[in-house]
Order: structure tokens, then C-alpha cells, then sequence
């Protein structure tokens, strides 16, 4: 498996994981659907605000939760808060690297 | 009799055909020895056999054991859904107060109308009760499940003991147990294996031998007894007489 | 999405809220909104959502007791298994039972809380129709 596809499924996975745990099946399947897990990876400020367009004020504590899952899969503190998504996605890509080593392709 | 199978082949043997329907076993070994693989494959057997059942646990939450279970196969989250099986957890304290039984298992009950639970474990109410009050309240226990026609399989973290009887460390439980299966780990030849042997059966025949198990990606798997050894109780056994003498024997024939 | 109402606007059926609404007794109120009983209940669902994830520490009871929907423990119980003191859950605790997600029964004098199976599958499921009926 390529480094680009092991950070999408490990960021699919925490997204898809941690709605789920907190609005159930039904609400995953219907958010993921506006709100492409992908796009956390390619941009996390636009993952961010299309979120907020559809859940509105339960936004925070829901990116809180995908960036404790994320850190947890990573085995990492998150660097600047708890709900920095764009800080967490710095650090998926970079452990990323370790792990195979080679240049950035971001 | 009336017989509740574990569904371990070899096990149900050993038992005469299984567990006496509604009696109160307890399972007692020392953490590893595969007590919660052995109450959750009672609680997947009889599932399979049209009886619903209900873990109860005091310290490992149920995502765990959905995460454990799936390893052998079982889908413990799927058989909840499907109101065959309950995997409740809550604390112990809880679980001794008054009315506190039957509060914590009542909706589970109705919901799946359970007629197998595994208590996991039985240990951890000696964490809250007076010694003195604690028999009584695993009286008190083992009384509700049979009233409610439950038959239960009560795990106990027993020690890793060596010379000592089960019954010095275990609070009286296996005097009010129906049955009593023990489980631990043997040392032979620098590897460590594991024995069952079933101490107590009130009512039925059983098998004395001690045996082999094993714990396989489809669960516990019965092997053979441990043929001429003795003092595996001990954990520590030696080969009998006969077999020593043959070696020796053999030895000095060929020199 | 969101209206545009002050305090201090008519409400006469030809006069605008704002430069783009009007109240003429059958129309939207905005662009995307009506008073139809959809959207009622998509309203309530909204809110529903906003106070489930109000705070951090809510957001892990849910995932607590979803991952573990057969825990039943006191404040004390719960609050040590995701690492809070009760005093920090409390309120959390008590806005998911006023929702119904969660269920309180009484064992001696001590409060034992649950998930709602039932009530918390109909909480999900209305929130998964109203985040479906948005638009983009």
C-alpha cells in the first residue's frame, strides 16, 4: 500500500469512526456524503468549513473528536490543540514519511 | 438431567454431556489461563443452540470484548442486535447493593429473555464487601440467577497456586458452587501448557482426568490428558515411575 | 440558511425583513426555510445536534457509551472510565439525559445511568434525515 493510500484510510477511518461513535450509522453515512473524508487530507480549512455549514455549532467538539482518534491511530500528542485539524494533518503526512521515508509528495 | 453444553466437544464429555441446567458453576485460574474465552464460547454455543445469555463484567469494558471476541470469530455486537446476547459492565459496588442484582440485569432480561450468564468476575465483589458478608452475598447471587433460571457460569481469579486447595483462596465459593472447573498453567519440558480438570460436579458423574487445552483462533480446543505425569496440580509435574524406569532401562540396554 | 430578523421590523404581510424576505402569510421566511412540519422536526433535530455535541466532554460520553451501550455505572464510575472527575460531567450528564440518549434507574441512593437503546437509535436516526434533507 502507497503512502498517500494508507493516510486515506487512516484519516477515512477516524473521520468515519468518530461520527459514529457520537451520531450513530445514519448521520455517518449522510455527512460523509457531503462531507468527503478526503478532503480532510487536502484541505483541512475547507473540510472544516463545509462541516460548518452543515452541523453548525456541533462542529468543535466533532473535530475535537476526529483529531483525538487521529492522534490515537498515530500514537501522537496533537502539537497545537485539541481540535487542530490542519496541525494533525501536518503530522499524519509527516509520520507518513517516517514511515517510508522518501520526500514529501504535499 | 437436563444439560447445557459449552459446546466445547471434549469439555461436554468430560462433564457428561454438559453443565446441569440451571446449577451454579464456577471456573476458577489465574489471569491468562483463558476463563473469559471459555465464558464467552458458552455464551456464543448457546446462542447457536437457541439460548440467549448475558456477560456481566466489573472491570473490561464490552468494546473490548467485541474487539477480543472478533478474533475468534464471534460477533458479539451483531448477536446484541439481534436481542440473542446482552454484554453488560457496571461496577461492583453497584452489583452488592441492595436490590442491586436484580436493577442491573432486569431490562437485560426482559429484553432477551437470557437463559445463559457469564459474571466476570466474581472476584472483584470481594473488593467490596466484608469477608464476612462476602459468602453471603455470593449466596444472595447465586440464589437470584437461579430463580431466574439462569445458568451461570461465575469466573473467579483464583491464584497461581501451587501446593494449596482451590477452597482456601476462594471465599467459600466452592462450597456454594454446583460445579467446579479449574484451570492452569503447567510446566513440562521448559514450556508452559495449560490443564482443566473438573474438581466438583453435585449430582452427576464427571471425568477426574486432568487435560490438555488450548486456546485456537476458533477458541478452546480440548486436547489429550497428560498421560504418565503426575503432580501437574503442582504446575510443576514429573514423569511416573514406569516411564523413568523404561528410559533408564532402554539406557542401559544399549550401553 | 440563516434568517435575517431584528427586533425592531414589522411584520405586515407586504413589508420586507430584509432586503431579500418578505412575510406575505405563505411564504418562506428565507431563501431555504419553510414552517412546513418537516422542518419542524428538522429544526428540533438541528438543536438536538447542537446540544449532543455542545461540549468535548459530551462528545466522549457518546462515544463512550456507544462503543459500550451495555455500561451502566454511577457519575463516579463513568467519570473515571474516560478520565474526568464527576464534578466535570455532571451537567454533560444531565443535558444526555434530559435528551433521552441516555436513561437514569436507582439503585439505593445512587444514581446508575445507561444508554437508551431505543430513544438514542430514534435520536440518531432523526439527525441523520435532517443532516440528508440540507442542501450543500
Amino acid at each position: 500500500m502507497s503512502r498517500e493510500e494508507k493516510l486515506r484510510e487512516l484519516v477515512r477511518a477516524s473521520v468515519t469512526e468518530s461520527i459514529r461513535g457520537a451520531l450513530g450509522d445514519s448521520a455517518m453515512k449522510a455527512l460523509t456524503y457531503y462531507v468527503q473524508p478526503d478532503l480532510l487530507i487536502s484541505s483541512p480549512r475547507e473540510f472544516h468549513q463545509t462541516l460548518e455549514k452543515i452541523i453548525k455549532d456541533a462542529t468543535p467538539t466533532l473535530e475535537y473528536l476526529i483529531v483525538k482518534d487521529l492522534s490515537e491511530r498515530l500514537g501522537v500528542q496533537p502539537r497545537l490543540g485539541a481540535s487542530d485539524l490542519e496541525g494533525i494533518i501536518q503530522m499524519a503526512k509527516e509520520a507518513m514519511l517516517d514511515g517510508y521515508g522518501g520526500s514529501s509528495e504535499w | 438431567m437436563s444439560r447445557v453444553a459449552t459446546g466445547i466437544e471434549e469439555l461436554d464429555r468430560m462433564l457428561n454431556g454438559g453443565f446441569v441446567r440451571g446449577d451454579a458453576v464456577l471456573v476458577a485460574g489465574s489471569s491468562g489461563t483463558g476463563k473469559t474465552t471459555l465464558g464467552l464460547q458458552y455464551l456464543v454455543n448457546g446462542i447457536a443452540k437457541g439460548e440467549s445469555g448475558i456477560y456481566l463484567s466489573f472491570e473490561v469494558l464490552p468494546d473490548q470484548l467485541y474487539r477480543d471476541a472478533k478474533n475468534f470469530g464471534w460477533d458479539l455486537r451483531k448477536m446484541e442486535e439481534e436481542n440473542k446476547l446482552r454484554v453488560l459492565c457496571t461496577s461492583p459496588n453497584l452489583f452488592v447493593e441492595n436490590s442491586g442484582t436484580e436493577v442491573l440485569l432486569e431490562r437485560a432480561i426482559a429484553e432477551v429473555n437470557p437463559r445463559r450468564i457469564v459474571v466476570d468476575s466474581i472476584s472483584h465483589i470481594s473488593m467490596y464487601v466484608e469477608d464476612d458478608d462476602l459468602r453471603k452475598e455470593l449466596y444472595r447471587t447465586l440464589m437470584f440467577f437461579k430463580t431466574k433460571r439462569l445458568s451461570s457460569l461465575l469466573l473467579w481469579e483464583a491464584p497461581q497456586f501451587t501446593k494449596e486447595s482451590i477452597a482456601i483462596s476462594d471465599a467459600g465459593m466452592s462450597f456454594l458452587a454446583d460445579t467446579v472447573v479449574l484451570m492452569k498453567f503447567v510446566e513440562i519440558d521448559s514450556t508452559i501448557r495449560q490443564a482443566i480438570v473438573i474438581l466438583k460436579m453435585r449430582g452427576s458423574k464427571h471425568e477426574k482426568h486432568l487435560r490438555e487445552y488450548e486456546i485456537t483462533s476458533n477458541g478452546i480446543v480440548m486436547k489429550e490428558t497428560f498421560g504418565q505425569l503426575e503432580g501437574i496440580m503442582t504446575g510443576s509435574p514429573t514423569r511416573a515411575p514406569s516411564d523413568k524406569f523404561l528410559e533408564l532401562f532402554a539406557k542401559a540396554g544399549k550401553s | 440558511m440563516e434568517e435575517a430578523r431584528s427586533g425592531d421590523q414589522n411584520l405586515s404581510g407586504d413589508q420586507n425583513l430584509s432586503g431579500d424576505q418578505n412575510l406575505s402569510g405563505d411564504q418562506n421566511l428565507s431563501g431555504d426555510q419553510n414552517l412546513s412540519g418537516d422542518q419542524n422536526l428538522s429544526g428540533v433535530a438541528e438543536s438536538t445536534l447542537t446540544m449532543l455535541l455542545s461540549s468535548k466532554e459530551k462528545g466522549e460520553l457518546l462515544l463512550l457509551f456507544h462503543r459500550n451501550p451495555g455500561l451502566m455505572d454511577d457519575i463516579e464510575g463513568i467519570a473515571r472510565r474516560i478520565g474526568r472527575s464527576s464534578s466535570a460531567i455532571q451537567s454533560d450528564l444531565d443535558d444526555l439525559v434530559s435528551i433521552g440518549v441516555l436513561g437514569t434507574v436507582r439503585i439505593g441512593s445512587t444514581n446508575v445511568v445507561y444508554l437508551d437503546r431505543a430513544k438514542d437509535k430514534e435520536v440518531q436516526d432523526s439527525i441523520g434525515e435532517h443532516i440528508r434533507s440540507m442542501r450543500k
